[in-house]
């Protein structure tokens, strides 16, 4: 690695923040690179001497005067669990089932028309009714690709009486 | 870890003494953040003191098997944040007042333990963003580890390093100001 990069990396190599990987790539090219080490140097003395300002600053609670915070914290009112109707879930899971219902009930609700649709005439199919004397058959044929509808009309014999597109 | 959520338990039914059980081993942790983002012992007891209102409210919210000391942590620093938003509006304020010839009438007392670390702490920490200053307390003053502290502060590991590494580069340079360059050159 370059001497840029390495220095970019310096601040979080001297709190032992880097991955073992980097970590190791840093080492080794602080080894081989003194304006680097000089860097790093100043890094953990700086580091070292904030930690040690922070901790000569540290600052403990009177135990009278905790006593007396935890007194007042506990006097407040705790926003207590609903007894009534639990739901042992997270909310957006209510969401979610809630949506699936909603689902559910749509596709019931559409489904007589969806089957209505489903139950026209399809493309490459041939239909036969018979007329209430029996005499003459009706066969109408589809053609999927143009669409156009042929019909047959056949006798007893089914021998074809009449076409019409 | 049992422990910890019989004691939430018993503090839910408005034992007292199990709330203070619960904060116990981390009073002196949330004090310190506190202090040092707002460098006031008054502040801070102030800070905890709110911060320990909204963990007694809130502490059914807290899911037994959840890390304790993270959440604490969190409601700290958000409680801080809010300070620190409020007393920037009234130092704008007071500046105002300022400029206008009135007299603000208030002057925040100073007790610090020891002037001279209090003031080279401050001319450290005082050019680090909150996002930045608090990573820093709670990464190198705490010892809190790269993911606790992305757990308290919300964000990703990555985005922690990112901070973590911008505040130690500002406070090095400012480190450096306090002791001019020729100290470091001899001991290399």
């Amino acid at each position: 690695m370059k001497c840029k990069k390495i220095k970019r990396l310096l601040p979080l190599y001297a709190g032992n923040d880097l991955s073992l990987r980097m970590a190791s790539a840093v080492k080794s090219h602080l080894s081989s690179c003194p304006e680097c080490r000089r860097e790093y140097k100043v890094y953990i003395q700086s580091l070292q001497e904030i930690k040690e300002w922070l901790k000569s600053e540290r600052i403990d609670w009177d135990e009278a005067e905790w006593q007396q915070s935890v007194k007042r914290a506990a006097a407040g009112k705790i926003t207590q669990k609903k007894k009534l109707a639990p739901w042992p879930f997270k909310p957006v899971w209510a969401l979610g089932f809630m949506t699936v219902i909603l689902i559910v009930i749509s596709i019931f609700w559409l489904w007589p028309s969806l089957f209505r649709e489903r139950s026209g005439l399809q493309p490459d199919a041939a239909v036969i009714k018979q007329t209430s004397s029996q005499e003459v058959v009706e066969m109408i044929l589809v053609s999927r690709e143009t669409g156009l509808k042929v019909k047959w009309f056949l006798n007893k014999n089914f021998n074809l009486e009449e076409e019409t597109e | 870890m049992k422990d910890e959520a019989a004691l939430v338990d018993k503090a839910l039914d408005g034992d007292e003494s199990a709330f203070e059980q619960l904060l116990h081993p981390y009073r002196n942790g949330m004090l310190n953040i506190a202090y040092q983002m707002t460098g006031n012992t008054e502040e801070a007891r102030d800070i905890c003191q709110t911060a320990m209102i909204k963990i007694f409210k809130h502490l059914k919210r807290f899911r037994p098997g959840k890390n304790l000391k993270n959440w604490l942590y969190k409601i700290v620093k958000n409680v801080a944040n809010d300070f620190y938003r409020k007393k920037k509006r009234d130092e704008r304020l007071k500046e105002e007042h300022k400029k206008m010839g009135v007299s603000a009438g208030y002057s925040p007392e100073k007790d610090f333990l020891n002037r001279e670390i209090r003031e080279k702490i401050e001319a450290c920490l005082k050019y680090l963003s909150p996002r930045e200053k608090m990573v820093f307390l709670l990464r190198d003053a705490e010892g809190f580890s790269i993911k606790e502290t992305a757990r308290v502060m919300g964000s990703s590991s990555q985005s922690v390093r990112t901070h973590l590494c911008r505040a130690r580069r500002k406070l090095r340079l400012e480190f450096e100001k306090i002791y001019p360059k020729g100290r470091w050159s001899n001991e290399v």
